[in-house]
């Protein structure tokens, strides 16, 4: 068992910090969330290095990472914006992950590459009004209309929404006979009935520009479908554990930053003529983070390296989200009271990162849906292992 | 164009280490960073590489745990990275490195026709080893560059001296050694260092394989021996200059001379 990240891994960190100090400032993700403004410069550069298609090949434009490798990246990147960390979880986890597994070679070559290169930002449309832990409630619709098929339907709290030219669509769909038949589409957004939202003004995350998007009579051709008729819940399960994954290390890194700047302000800040970093209530509270952070950490790195040696990690995955989110909003919840009236204050980052860390305990699986597959997970190897035992 | 950067691990500054009862640095423990100014040496490789073609060797001398600054150099463009460690190394001052860092040079096939280096390190900041790696060599030596430009057969140099910038021209070959200037190392791609791990390699060098002795390396081999080192006194004192403005102005001048702060 190693603990340490190999020298690949510690240089992909390296590369990352690097390129978040230079490129995503303080101020830039401030910016972010008080004018909801998205930064499409730091995007493209992103896009060049690689950053977009974390796990694509390189034959198609990618980076060719591991699951591990790109854990790292978002964790990184979101130490710097909870938003921009958010925008390469979503495109990279649940976008262009389902498109490499389940993509046909025609879908690979004519989306992955302008995707994976940054020229294109995919979204993932799961959740509607009346459906989002219940996944098979979804009521949009692609009904068979000639050759093509017609969606029909109204999509909720969609990141990266107002910036995507590419959405992965689960549709109730009627092609193999199945009862509540669920499909996945890939629809460009300059077809005729692709219709966006306003951006939704939201507690957190607000440098992510996430809207609704409705689907009018939107003409479709079959090649648009990703995988089979009738497996989307299969497709939706699969990435979701990937996912997952991604979420906790958004959740790590601003967990991490929550801790940074507990750090460095305790220090400064002095109170009874000490850096409050002196008092033991101070250091307790950041103890507590420090030792929270790191085992996070070590369920997102395991539940990334699960899902590279491929095996199940829905267990790992559902784990790591759980954890690491509801660390991140302890550790800012902590960073805010370290801060004083100050941390309540904009003028420092801390109660942005509280706000953010509370979106990733919401979406892709609530803490309690976490809970859930948690248990189902258990509750079926306690199951086989009764079996077992009694063979 | 063969060109080779000469570059060093240096401890990240947050962990710098004393080892115990030595008056050296603890190198082993600490994460390692590429010093910053053979970064933009190897920057400035990576732009003459763009412009004119040719290959880029990067070259430390160090512990095993450089590899990875060599790897991050690969990551970043370079062709080929060479590594000499050798625990017989261990107590090297500048003298002794730039006879090794000489001596692997020597070896590089094929030689290379520049030879880049940062001008000091961030950590022991003595400026010594660019030019006497050639001295050894018998190479010119241009420092304090902070651009190097290739036209024909020379080499010119934008040099930042004390109150003057200089342009220099130099024959090939040469040793330069780059200063930090407004151009900044590149980002490196991700896929670029998925690459590096798949396709490139660090050769590692020892002593035997550059033919020199031990006793020609390390402490034995140093002229200079670090006989102490304690951290210099910083005190901290306000003085108040209650003068009118132009007066005043003489003061402040005059207490910054008093302090070598300006000549």
């Amino acid at each position: 068992m190693h603990f340490e990240l190999d020298m690949k891994h510690r240089l992909i960190r390296r590369a990352v910090r690097e390129f978040g100090a230079r490129n995503i400032s303080c101020e830039l993700a401030a910016r972010m969330d008080s004018t909801g403004r998205f930064p499409w410069e730091v995007v493209r550069e992103m896009g060049a290095l690689g950053y977009l298609g974390l796990q694509v090949s390189r034959e198609l434009g990618g980076a060719g990472l591991d699951w591990l490798g790109a854990a790292i990246v978002v964790e990184e990147i979101s130490r710097c914006s909870g938003a921009l960390g958010l925008l390469l979880a979503v495109h990279n986890g649940v976008v262009l992950n389902p498109l490499m597994r389940f993509g046909s070679l025609g879908q690979k070559e004519r989306f992955l590459r302008a995707l994976a290169t940054g020229d294109a930002i995919g979204a993932f449309c799961l959740t509607e009004a009346n459906a989002g832990s219940d996944a098979s409630a979804i009521q949009t619709t692609a009904i068979p209309d000639g050759e093509d098929l017609l969606l029909n339907g109204n999509k909720v709290f969609v990141t990266n929404g107002a910036v995507a030219s590419l959405a992965l669509v689960f549709a109730r769909t009627s092609m193999t006979g199945a009862p509540k038949e669920t499909s996945v589409l890939i629809v460009e957004a300059n077809r005729k009935g692709f219709l966006r939202g306003p951006v939704e003004e939201l507690c957190g995350m607000r440098g992510n520009p996430v809207c609704s998007l409705s689907f009018e009579e939107c003409r479709l051709p079959m090649q648009n479908l990703l995988g089979q008729a009738g497996e989307g819940l299969r497709i939706a399960l699969a990435t979701l554990d990937g996912g997952r994954v991604g979420i906790a290390a958004q959740a790590l890194g601003i967990a991490q930053a929550s801790m940074d700047a507990s750090v460095s302000y305790a220090r400064e800040r002095t109170q009874f003529g000490k850096p409050i970093a002196a008092f033991q209530a101070i250091q307790a509270k950041v103890a507590k983070m420090a030792v929270e952070i790191e085992a996070a950490r070590l369920l997102t790195y395991k539940a990334a390296c699960l899902l590279d040696s491929g095996g199940r990690a829905s267990k790992g995955s559902a784990m790591a989200k759980l954890f690491s989110s509801e660390v991140a909003v302890r550790a800012a919840l902590d960073a805010v009271q370290i801060h004083g009236g100050y941390g309540y204050s904009r003028a420092y980052p801390v109660e942005r990162y509280l706000r953010d860390a509370k979106a990733t305990e919401i979406y892709e699986g609530t803490s309690e849906i976490q809970r859930l597959v948690i248990y189902r997970e258990l509750a079926s190897s306690l199951a086989s292992q009764a079996l077992s035992s009694r063979s | 164009m063969e060109i080779t950067v000469c570059m060093k691990q240096v401890p990240q500054e947050a962990e710098i280490r004393w080892e115990e009862g030595r008056w050296s640095l603890d190198r082993r423990s600490v994460p390692g960073r590429i010093n910053p100014q053979d970064l933009e040496a190897l920057e400035v490789a990576l732009q003459l590489k763009e412009a004119h073609g040719g290959r880029i060797t990067v070259l430390s001398m160090g512990p095993l745990q450089a590899e990875e600054s060599l790897m991050e150099a690969l990551a970043m463009g370079a062709e080929r990275a060479v590594l000499i460690s050798d625990p017989a190394l261990a107590g090297s001052d500048t003298l002794a490195t730039s006879r090794v860092l000489a001596a692997a040079l020597r070896k590089l096939d094929p030689t290379p026709a520049i030879i880049l280096c940062g001008s000091r390190s961030s950590d022991s900041d003595t400026g010594q080893v660019g030019p006497q790696v050639a001295e050894e060599l018998g190479l010119l030596y241009g420092g304090y560059a902070l651009e190097v430009e290739i036209r024909q057969e020379h080499v010119y140099l934008l040099r930042r001296l004390d109150r003057r910038i200089q342009r220099l021209r130099m024959r090939f070959p040469a040793v330069v050694g780059v200063l930090k200037a407004p151009r900044r190392p590149r980002h490196i791609p991700l896929g670029a260092i998925e690459e590096a791990f798949e396709r490139k390699e660090c050769l590692v060098w020892n002593l035997r394989d550059l033919g020199l002795e031990p006793g020609e390396v390390g402490s034995q081999g140093s002229a200079t021996v670090v006989v102490g080192l304690r951290k210099p006194e910083h005190g901290r004192q306000g003085r108040v200059i209650a003068l009118p403005p132009h007066q005043a102005v003489e003061a402040i001048l005059e207490a910054l001379r008093e302090h070598y702060a300006i000549v």
